[in-house]
């Protein structure tokens, strides 16, 4: 790659590629994410490449960053066409270059079809994809991550030419606080108010960090962005550097993102052999330089100074805010701090302007940008719902269209299961009933309903979820992850999890609800950090919307989710047909039958791991709970 | 000289004050545990809750020992909800270490519950962190600090063993709130029970009296370079 | 005894830099698969840092093991997305079969069975990891197929 000297040779080399881009050209884009590589998109993008070469056909075969619908994985796009096959395999490759590439037929068995069996041939049009509006997510799908020309060819590094060129940092700044840009990774704090804070702290060094500790769980996004396309990432913070003075960077990055890590290297030299990135960069006397830090498995470095802390080679133990890190931050230098996501969205705001963002999302920033949220968010989708993964929607869509169009709804609805909640914004976050599906998803919204934005995560529950179990999940995991630091956190949490677990088992007590709703309220007044404050949410929202059943936990032992191994028992119903399916997979052998004869669980045995239920193929086996097991077993 | 409102009386707080600080010099009590004037302060024991806000803005709880002092700065060290949740702290610091007088004393001056709702636990200690801030930041040896994490924390020597770099000056025993921190001497040695540290003594070679551990004079030695023979009498007979 | 010629020469990597301390200690357990504790003294004499700081960190970061592991190593993703899916009776069946409850080694030293907070495959839940090669969709009844591959011994892997 040349280096480019000034931001005009700049622009001339990314001209020079996007004119070399043919948008015409037969292409076959393989979705090379972590998802699609666990379901063996590894091997299948190489046997793509054998197939061809030996066929000598002039086709390209891109391994792409991470496509968002991970559960069809691996995908795979041809272009120009669009066409869209899911869980392809490597003896599908004939077939594909046979028909489709040449004669432009179609192979129904790798083609996409909801629940009503209905097909859907492109990409766009299948409904996980239809609604949304991918705008940080824009190029993963069409370019490689490790390929530099790639980015550069679709407008890659065009809004640090267009900032170096023209611009002065502080209309950067300004910029960015009239686009409404919140910060993605949870707090929701207008991101251009954080870089003048930072740009207006004295100091005589200034720093800027990524935060790539993507801890919540059940979220993925910026995994996904940084390894689908790490130069977005960078280029978002060479601007950011430029706008608040910041000389060094930092990405830090969890340790279990192998791919992330290794991309984003690759990126950091390539964007160095360009020249946006070291010293001098394009000749403008701007100098700003990125490292990488690996962290370590702490959920609690998510928070800014326990990152912080982290980098400085220390416990990822929170402090108290003031000073922010804008003023006294890592070393104690002003530091700014944004997530994956925030940082991939500036560049799209220098290229398309602050008037394009904001007519995007809910509210009117043109006074604060406390006044709305703006733009896209990516969610997780995962959980009890058909169509499982990333997506990318514009702030303000309601909860239900993207659990119900975008995620097809409901899993196996048609074994009766229905919806329940929906968790979001990770442990933190709270869960939100049906009654509240039609409201706006953005930063506010949630939190007036008790939940938060978070990360992104979004988690759907079904009506075979306990929500007693699911708090105790978090509060467990929560207590794990506090750094133990602050009284009300470590201890708040430690009586919580005591309690919950008591009551999963069947033992809670009436008076239980109210010692709960105090540790929640001491929790969140006087715990140190956003970690503390926020760990009672999950017990707190569902105590708020699902009270009944911590009320049936406690009176009869009832666990209306039927999850509770304590207080369910597994039965065979008369519908059995004696097919002998479960009494095959039972671990225990606690299921005996004749063939074509009704079966019998022995209660003695069963461990309630569910396996037969999952296996009975006539809906023979029932969960009981609460009386039903005196009336139904006598027990 | 900053102006901030303090239980809504103008009240001129210094440059870099804290709240705490500042409300000691004007005669207002706030319960402290992990307080120490030697030490930078870092908010972990939640006893000296304040609740502040800053230009009119949404009020908020937070430790008055970190909380410096800026202008438009409006503070509350009385109200109802500083009391609820400083009675929360206490009750679950006494769950966790029962029957400390201290922790008993604090209690009764804020008429928060004395017997917890939660189990009790067996420990002596609140994990409040000022013994392993006083041996870093004070004594330098840096012998003590926290292991693990999450509900896990624990304080003491690394891997929780007895801590080699411990010279024992007994700083730690000092500055302890829960005076769970004990040492026992005798003629020979000098054991600090919690870490499970013994150290031999060096006797004065005047008075005779056992007054230094040899391993903190081979550490002082070397940390602050002493003329070989300083420490062959003690304090006492040197004047 | 621990060769510690790999320490030295991970420390040698980061010029002997004391803020490295976490990445090299990461690069130490991807050599040892574990911090054997003569490693972290090691790091404690040449970067010139106190005993105290190396436990404070092994301890606080739950990627540290400070136990040796097996040959394999089983990670369970419990976070929420594999929660919900059935993470927990997955991880009862491994436990089942190996024998070993979470963070424990089986007595032949094959598997050691861990568990995290989500991998960030969250669309694939329930998922097992082994040797860091993703099992998704993992249901309880598949877990007997899963741990066999390996099992077998090295060569037919």
């Amino acid at each position: 790659m040349e280096k480019a000297t000034t931001p005009q040779a700049l622009l001339q080399i990314i001209e020079k590629h996007e004119k070399a881009r043919d948008p015409n050209a037969v292409r076959i884009s393989v979705c090379g994410g972590t998802g699609c590589k666990a379901s063996g998109a590894g091997p299948l993008i190489e046997a793509f490449r054998k197939e061809i070469a030996d066929r000598k056909l002039d086709v390209e075969v891109i391994s792409t960053g991470c496509h968002g619908f991970c559960e069809r994985g691996p995908l795979v796009v041809l272009h120009p066409s669009g066409v869209f096959y899911q869980k392809v395999k490597i003896k599908d490759i004939p077939e594909i270059l046979d028909k489709t590439l040449a004669k432009g037929e179609l192979i129904a068995r790798l083609q996409y079809r909801d629940e009503n069996r209905t097909v859907y041939v492109k990409e766009k049009e299948v409904p996980f994809y239809k609604d949304q509006e991918r705008i940080v997510f824009a190029m993963n799908g069409h370019i490689d991550p490790t390929r530099l020309d790639h980015y550069l060819s679709m407008q890659g590094y065009r809004a640090l030419a267009t900032v170096l060129g023209k611009h002065q940092p502080g209309e950067i700044v300004e910029m960015v606080i009239k686009s409404g840009l919140r910060g993605r990774g949870g707090g929701g704090f207008p991101t251009g108010l954080k870089w003048k804070f930072t740009r207006e702290a004295e100091g005589d060094k200034k720093y800027l960090i990524c935060n790539a500790d993507e801890g919540d769980p059940g979220a993925f996004m910026d995994r996904s962005v940084l390894e689908g396309n790490p130069h977005l990432v960078l280029e978002g913070m060479i601007i950011g550097a430029f706008a608040v003075g910041a000389s060094e960077g930092y990405v830090y990055v969890r340790n279990e993102y192998p791919m992330a890590i290794e991309h984003l290297q690759l990126a950091i030299t390539q964007a160095r052999e360009l020249g946006v990135l070291g010293q001098n960069i394009l000749g403008t006397g701007f100098s700003f330089d990125v490292k990488i830090n690996r962290g370590g498995g702490a959920f609690v470095c998510g928070e800014e100074t326990a990152l912080i802390a982290s980098i400085e080679g220390r416990r990822g133990m929170p402090r108290t805010r003031p000073p922010f890190p804008a003023k006294k931050g890592l070393w104690g230098k002003p530091t700014d701090i944004n997530n994956v996501e925030t940082w991939a969205n500036v560049p799209y705001i220098i290229n398309r302007g602050v008037d394009w963002f904001t007519s995007i999302g809910t509210g009117d920033v043109s006074k604060s940008p406390f006044g709305g949220s703006k733009g896209t968010k990516i969610f997780s989708l995962v959980g009890k719902v058909n169509n499982t993964g990333l997506v990318e929607v514009p702030m303000g869509i309601p909860l239900r269209k993207i659990v119900f169009d975008i995620g097809g709804g409901i899993k196996n609805s048609k074994k009766g299961r229905t919806f329940k909640a929906v968790q979001t914004g990770g442990p933190s976050g709270g869960c939100i009933p049906d009654a509240y599906l039609d409201h706006p998803v953005d930063f506010d919204e949630l939190s007036k309903l008790g939940s938060m934005m978070g990360s992104g995560g979004m988690i759907v529950m079904d009506d075979h979820t306990c929500m007693v179990e699911v708090a105790r999940y978090f509060v467990d995991f929560l207590k794990e992850e506090s750094c133990g630091k602050c009284t009300p956190c470590r201890e708040g949490l430690r009586r919580m999890s005591e309690i919950l677990n008591r009551m999963v088992r069947g033992q809670g007590k009436t008076e239980d609800l109210a010692v709960l709703e105090d540790l929640g309220a001491v929790m969140k007044d006087a715990s140190l950090c956003q970690l503390g404050s926020t760990a009672a949410n999950p017990v707190l929202s569902t105590l708020k919307y699902f009270r009944s059943e911590y009320e049936h936990h406690i009176a009869t032992g009832l666990c209306d989710g039927r999850q509770c191994i304590d207080l369910i028992r597994y039965h065979i119903t008369d519908a059995c047909t004696g097919c002998t399916i479960c009494a095959k997979k039972c671990p225990t052998q606690a299921i005996t039958g004749e063939n074509k004869q009704l079966h019998k669980l022995e209660q003695s045995k069963c461990v309630r791991c569910g396996v037969c239920y999952d296996a009975c193929n006539f809906n023979a086996i029932s969960i009981l709970s609460g009386t039903e097991i005196r009336e139904k077993l006598g027990e | 000289m900053v102006e901030i409102t303090l239980n809504g009386k103008k009240v001129e707080a210094r440059d870099g004050e804290t709240i705490l600080d500042l409300a000691t010099r004007e005669g207002i009590h706030i319960p402290t545990l992990c307080h120490h004037p030697a030490v930078e302060p870092t908010g972990a024991c939640r006893m000296c809750l304040v609740e502040f806000s800053m230009n009119n803005g949404p009020k908020k709880i937070t430790s008055s020992c970190t909380l410096v002092a800026e202008p438009g700065m409006v503070v509350e060290t009385d109200s109802e909800r500083v009391h609820k949740n400083r009675k929360s702290v206490l009750e679950l610091l006494m769950a966790r270490v029962p029957g400390n007088p201290e922790l008993e004393k604090l209690a009764k001056e804020s008429d928060a519950r004395l017997a917890p709702r939660f189990p009790e636990m067996k420990e002596d200690c609140i994990l409040c962190g000022l013994c392993a801030r006083v041996c870093e930041e004070v004594v330098g040896a840096k012998a003590i600090f926290f292991t693990n994490r999450g509900t896990e924390l624990d304080v003491g020597g690394p891997f929780l063993e007895s801590p080699e770099d411990c010279i024992g000056c007994g700083a730690c025993v000092y500055v302890c709130p829960m005076d769970c921190i004990k040492m026992e001497q005798n003629a020979e040695t000098r054991k600090i029970v919690k870490w499970d540290r013994e150290l031999p003594m060096r006797k004065c070679e005047v008075c005779g009296y056992p007054f230094m551990p040899n391993f903190q004079v081979l550490r002082f030695k070397k940390w602050a370079d002493m003329p070989g023979d300083y420490f062959k009498i003690c304090a006492d007979c040197r004047k | 005894m621990v060769d510690l010629t790999a320490v030295d020469k991970i420390i040698e990597g980061y010029h002997g830099d004391k803020t490295a301390i976490l990445a090299i200690l990461q690069d130490i357990q991807a050599v040892y698969n574990y911090l054997p504790r003569e490693a972290m003294m090691r790091v404690v004499e040449k970067l010139q840092v106190s005993t105290t700081q190396v436990s404070s960190l092994a301890t606080f970061f739950h990627a540290f093991s400070l136990k040796p592991r097996g040959k394999n190593i089983v990670t369970v993703c419990m976070g929420t997305a594999c929660h919900v899916r059935g993470a927990p009776r997955v991880l009862d069946e491994i436990e089942r079969q190996m024998g070993v409850k979470n963070q424990e080694t089986t007595p032949d030293g094959l598997f050691t069975v861990e568990t995290v907070n989500c991998v960030g495959a969250c669309a694939l839940g329930p998922l097992v990891m082994v040797n860091g090669n993703y099992h998704g969709n993992i249901a309880t009844s598949e877990v007997t197929e899963v741990l066999d591959q390996y099992r077998k011994p090295a060569g037919q892997a």
